[in-house]
């Protein structure tokens, strides 16, 4: 969960990402950072998220995304 | 048959009568009986028929074995017809809405091959589905998942839904009627004679096109939510106050949203996360650092699937060029993201209502000088006319085919759909009693009857998303 919070902090430092839960749903997070999250757990985790599993509920916190992360690998 | 064309009316009030005598588990059956004369009344039923088919037993195909081949030959078959027909070379007449039936088949199709849909194993339902003809003409493309829990399980009547549904539908045609077809002929008329109206005039001809488009577009979708809503069935909202954006990024999560979600879910994804992007998104960070490296595929995605937004409103180099300037506005605004960043940091009035207000201004600036695209025929007359408005304008006044009537109708057309976008007015119309309510309806309805441009004889513009 750490590394995860770290990507997500690299990427927007102002967010607090361990308590926010609607970050698709409130605009937070937009495309370009979805795919840049996809590459950065890709190279830290070695995993690929497909297409079908970029939902607004598998990335609207840092905790669904780590569900996911964890389900996939 | 047009949303307003008198034949579409009458239409409309015989499916309405008989709707709420039918029980409720055949009610979709009438609809889709109506979806079908409606279509058929346009002369292309053969192309959605064809649609339909395919569709439904690729679906069938696609619950015994996921299959990618199943996939891949139902586009070959369906987005292939639809390049065909959007290719003008080629001298097809393009069927009515074919973009729009298409693409919700194609969301339905790929939603079942990720298993984020149900099957729909009755082939008259999905061809409801795929028919609805609220949303045919153009658009919203919904999902399968939405569109059809709505649809095969409508709500019960209700006097609210009548008048939400009337309301959107008044409203829709006031935004149509009183100011679209209002200003229209000006800007047929100066996007035809582009060696006369330059300059100023072509800068007015851009603003005016940003008032008709969106008073055209949002006004039919306007009709379609409220036709769906006489019908107990709730369909997607395809804008959010797209002209109150304040970049071109959000501007696109704001207009012809299903559209721009479409893209988004079943191209920009698919492609970002695809294996070759990978591999090359690894590749381009070894090359090129960490930062640069890392946004270089992201970017390219985008310019594909600009490139295919634009090729879906058609395929001429002037949609292509419209759609490769919206990809390359936004990455450049991605690009200056950190010089915004520290712009706003340094400056502190950047963070003001009044800088807002001119990061709104800016971009209705920027999209309508893109909209130009989609105005004039040619690449090379849009840039001409592009270029021609930060010359020198010429002060004379030349006659633009619209009478003083129009611009004060239109005028105050505008100044109405400002204010009724605002929470305050809404609310407190929302808190009228329902006789108040009723009354103000049948005012506005005068107010369409006087001022909207209509009559026995006069064919009422076709919309302008019908042609994509």
């Amino acid at each position: 969960m750490e590394k995860l919070l770290s990507i997500l902090s690299d990427l927007h430092p102002e967010i607090d990402f361990s308590s926010h839960s609607a970050l698709i749903d409130e605009g937070v997070l937009d495309s370009f950072d979805i795919v840049t999250i996809i590459a950065d757990v890709d190279d830290a985790y070695g995993l690929s998220i497909p297409a079908a599993e970029i939902v607004p509920e598998n990335f609207n916190s840092a905790l669904a995304l780590f569900s996911l992360i964890r389900r996939l690998s | 048959m047009s949303f307003t064309s008198q034949n579409f009316l009458f239409f409309l009030t015989v499916i309405f009568a008989v709707y709420y005598l039918v029980p409720h588990k055949f009610r979709w059956a009438l609809l889709l009986i109506g979806s079908l004369f409606f279509y058929a009344c346009s002369g292309f039923i053969l192309y959605i028929l064809a649609t339909i088919i395919t569709t439904y037993i690729a679906g069938i195909l696609l619950e015994k074995k996921r299959s990618r081949l199943v996939v891949t030959a139902w586009f070959i078959i369906n987005a292939g017809w639809l390049l065909m027909v959007k290719i003008p070379s080629f001298g097809l007449l393009m069927p009515l809405g074919i973009s729009f039936y298409t693409f919700q088949s194609a969301s339905y199709i790929l939603d079942l091959y990720r298993k984020k849909t149900q099957i729909e194993r009755n082939p008259l339902k999905l061809a409801l589905f795929v028919s609805f003809f609220p949303q045919i003409i153009q658009g919203p493309i919904s999902r399968h998942n939405d569109l059809a829990q709505t649809l095969f399980n409508p709500q019960e009547f209700s006097i609210a839904n009548i008048s939400y549904g009337m309301r959107r539908i008044l409203w829709g045609f006031f935004k149509k009627l009183v100011i679209a077809d209002r200003l229209l002929p000006a800007i047929k008329l100066m996007s035809a004679s582009t060696e006369t109206f330059t300059g100023g005039y072509a800068a007015l001809n851009v603003l005016l096109y940003a008032v008709v488009l969106y008073a055209d577009f949002t006004g039919g979708i306007d009709i379609t939510i409220g036709i769906a809503r006489f019908f107990g069935v709730r369909v997607s909202e395809n804008f959010n106050k797209p002209f109150y954006s304040a970049n071109i990024a959000e501007y696109w999560r704001r207009w012809h949203i299903t559209m721009g979600t479409w893209f988004r879910d079943y191209l920009f994804y698919p492609l970002s996360v695809c294996r070759p992007m990978r591999r090359f998104s690894k590749i381009s960070r070894h090359y090129l650092g960490n930062n640069f490296g890392k946004r270089l595929p992201v970017y390219i995605t985008t310019i594909v699937t600009w490139f295919a937004t634009g090729l879906w409103h058609g395929a001429t180099a002037n949609f292509i060029a419209w759609g490769l300037a919206n990809g390359l506005v936004i990455i450049l605004s991605q690009e200056c993201e950190p010089l915004y960043k520290h712009f706003h940091t340094k400056f502190t009035f950047s963070n003001s209502r009044y800088y807002h207000g001119f990061a709104i201004v800016r971009t209705f600036l920027l999209m309508c000088a893109i909209r130009s695209f989609d105005i004039y025929a040619g690449v090379g007359t849009t840039l001409h006319m592009l270029f021609s408005m930060f010359r020198p304008w010429h002060a004379v006044i030349i006659d633009i085919g619209l009478p003083m009537q129009n611009w004060l109708v239109a005028a105050l057309g505008v100044m109405l759909l400002i204010i009724a976008g605002h929470e305050e007015p809404r609310r407190r119309f929302e808190s009228l009693n329902p006789v108040a309510k009723l009354s103000l309806c049948l005012l506005f309805l005068c107010v369409i009857i006087v001022f909207g441009v209509y009559g026995y004889g006069y064919d009422a513009n076709q919309f302008i998303y019908n042609r994509f």
